[in-house]
């Protein structure tokens, strides 16, 4: 046992309860009291919502293109950070934003396309930045661990785009396919389980693919196929690379790791080349089990060697190779590392302290996790030789 | 009565070992209880709510969190640092003198960290799972994590094994 669990077990062999009985009275108090309130805070509440509902009608397309205002809060505010951001082009992105300087955090999200932006007010429920297709959108998902018709933060949810409207989501019952033009995605809530995202219906629903356990990093190649990687998060769990071309009705698989779980896996635009990785949990970075790498659309697989020791992010696959940001376990700085025939080896440094790293073979990105907070993204058009960076707002 | 009696059974099964992983972000046993305690009565005081949660005892441990989070952040970080560094560590009786030194240690440690080496060391969460639970991203709890299991490293031997083998790669 490590020294912090023997601390903590310690501390837990000493300690006496109270009597279960005065917690007990103290709680129901407050629900009495709370109840008695309920009346005086629903009048407060209703004229909160239609305060941040308001400005959010309306089809975008059809009025001059939106501009952040200065009253906006969050997303210009000092003290914001920039969470998730998703980029189709170097103009056009989203972006959300947090800022908790105080409590309870405020969230907020930007929407930038052809030279117009929208903002997200969003209030308390986070954003996340993803992309449909080539088009950038934000989303705010019920904050329930699980997705449920019940769930109270409904109401709040936004789906921001810029060529359509702004709308709440809905939910939807949980399916085991899904059809051409929804969105796979791990995202949204419910600790990584993959969820729907219909944006012709605004409906969000939970994802149980047939055969698949742990199913995450959904990527979706431009033949239509549906790649993701599958385990439990736990180590020892068997993980494979799972492909559907039919919506989900059937998956086939190809063994990743045998005892670790699936990370990450991503595709070039026309399908062949798929990198895939492992997990070692436990490891403080996520140290990587295997890579593996087909250059044949799934039909052969290849285990990649010179692997770096942990994934800083990525991979970004392009036609035939692929690039990542991996760590040395002697050294805590990332660098990208060119994948290609079955080998990987570092090519050079990146911007210090670069989270993630997304985009494909024009425009590579990720946040940068300057002290005291992350606002600014850096991009690369060249392929991860040179960088710069901008603030997504 | 029955959402009573399960949330005590719970309380019996689950306090002692909340308070065990809390005080190690608080450093102090009085702190430590008292959040825990106030998890509990927010559970009593919505048991619809709660009786909707997948996993009872994560739910408890995150409210507790934030119940320390928001003491610390309103006490302020220079005034919870001034009041944790007067006050002595909080009497835990048969604490031997290399735990005393750890817990010194943690709290010597910038907030954030602490809360990361104890959810993941401690409490055995995944990474994705403490940003999920921060509400940060991976890469941030991944640097937390690194820093603090860094200045950890005299005290804790799997951390300094770690750095050990960094050398000889």
């Amino acid at each position: 046992m490590s020294e912090l669990k023997e601390l903590a077990w310690t501390v837990q062999e000493s300690v006496q309860p109270a009597p279960f009985e005065q917690l007990e009275r103290r709680g129901v108090r407050r629900r009495r009291r709370r109840q008695v309130l309920t009346g005086a805070a629903a009048a407060g509440a209703t004229v909160a919502v239609l305060v941040v509902l308001l400005p959010l009608g309306g089809n975008a397309r059809s009025q001059q293109p939106p501009v952040v205002k200065e009253s906006d809060p969050v997303v210009l505010s000092k003290t914001a950070e920039v969470r998730s951001v998703a980029m189709a082009t170097a103009g056009d992105w989203s972006a959300s934003w947090a800022d908790c300087a105080s409590q309870p955090c405020r969230y907020g999200a930007t929407v930038s396309r052809h030279g117009s932006k929208v903002t997200g007010l969003g209030g308390a429920l986070p954003f996340v930045a993803l992309r449909a297709g080539d088009e950038p959108i934000a989303v705010a998902a019920p904050s329930g661990a699980a997705l449920d018709s019940a769930d109270p933060t409904w109401p709040e949810t936004v789906l921001l785009r810029l060529d359509g409207l702004r709308t709440a989501l809905h939910y939807a019952k949980p399916t085991a396919d899904f059809t051409t033009g929804e969105i796979l995605t791990d995202r949204l809530g419910g600790n990584g389980e993959l969820r729907v995202l219909n944006l012709q219906d605004s409906t969000l629903r939970q994802l149980r693919p047939a055969g698949l356990d742990g199913a995450r990093s959904p990527v979706r190649d431009n033949t239509g196929r549906w790649w993701v990687v599958t385990g439990k998060s736990t180590s020892g769990s068997r993980s494979d690379i799972a492909w559907t071309d039919d919506g989900g009705k059937t998956w086939a698989k190809a063994l990743l790791d045998p005892a670790n779980p699936g990370a990450k896996i991503a595709v070039s635009p026309d399908g062949r080349t798929v990198v895939a990785s492992s997990w070692v949990d436990g490891a403080t970075l996520e140290a990587i089990g295997l890579l593996r790498m087909s250059t044949d659309r799934g039909a052969h697989w290849t285990t990649v060697a010179d692997k770096p020791w942990a994934r800083g992010g990525g991979p970004v696959v392009f036609n035939g190779s692929a690039v990542m940001l991996g760590q040395k376990l002697s050294d805590p700085t990332s660098s990208l590392y060119g994948i290609s025939a079955g080998r990987a080896k570092p090519l050079n440094g990146v911007p210090d302290q670069l989270d993630d790293l997304a985009g494909d073979e024009r425009l590579l990105y990720g946040i940068q996790l300057e002290r005291p907070t992350a606002q600014k993204v850096a991009v690369s058009t060249d392929q991860g030789r040179t960088w710069r960076t901008f603030e997504p707002r | 009565m029955a959402e009573q009696d399960s949330l005590r059974d719970l309380y019996d099964g689950c306090y002692r070992r909340l308070v065990g992983q809390l005080y190690s972000i608080c450093g102090s046993l009085g702190e430590a209880e008292d959040a825990v305690q106030e998890a509990f009565v927010r559970a009593v005081e919505k048991p619809r709510r709660f009786a909707q949660v997948d996993n009872p005892e994560a739910w408890l441990r995150t409210v507790a969190l934030n119940v320390v989070r928001s003491r610390f952040r309103r006490a302020g970080r220079h005034q919870w640092l001034v009041t944790n560094a007067m006050a002595p560590a909080g009497p835990v009786p048969g604490m031997s003198p290399d735990h005393v030194a750890l817990v010194e240690a943690l709290r010597q440690l910038p907030y954030e960290q602490r809360e990361a080496i104890t959810l993941h060391h401690i409490v055995d969460l995944p990474v994705r799972e403490i940003a999920v639970q921060l509400d940060v991203p991976e890469g941030t709890v991944k640097a937390r994590l690194t820093r603090g299991r860094a200045r950890l490293a005299p005290l804790v031997r799997e951390f300094a094994d770690d750095i050990q083998e960094a050398d000889h790669v």
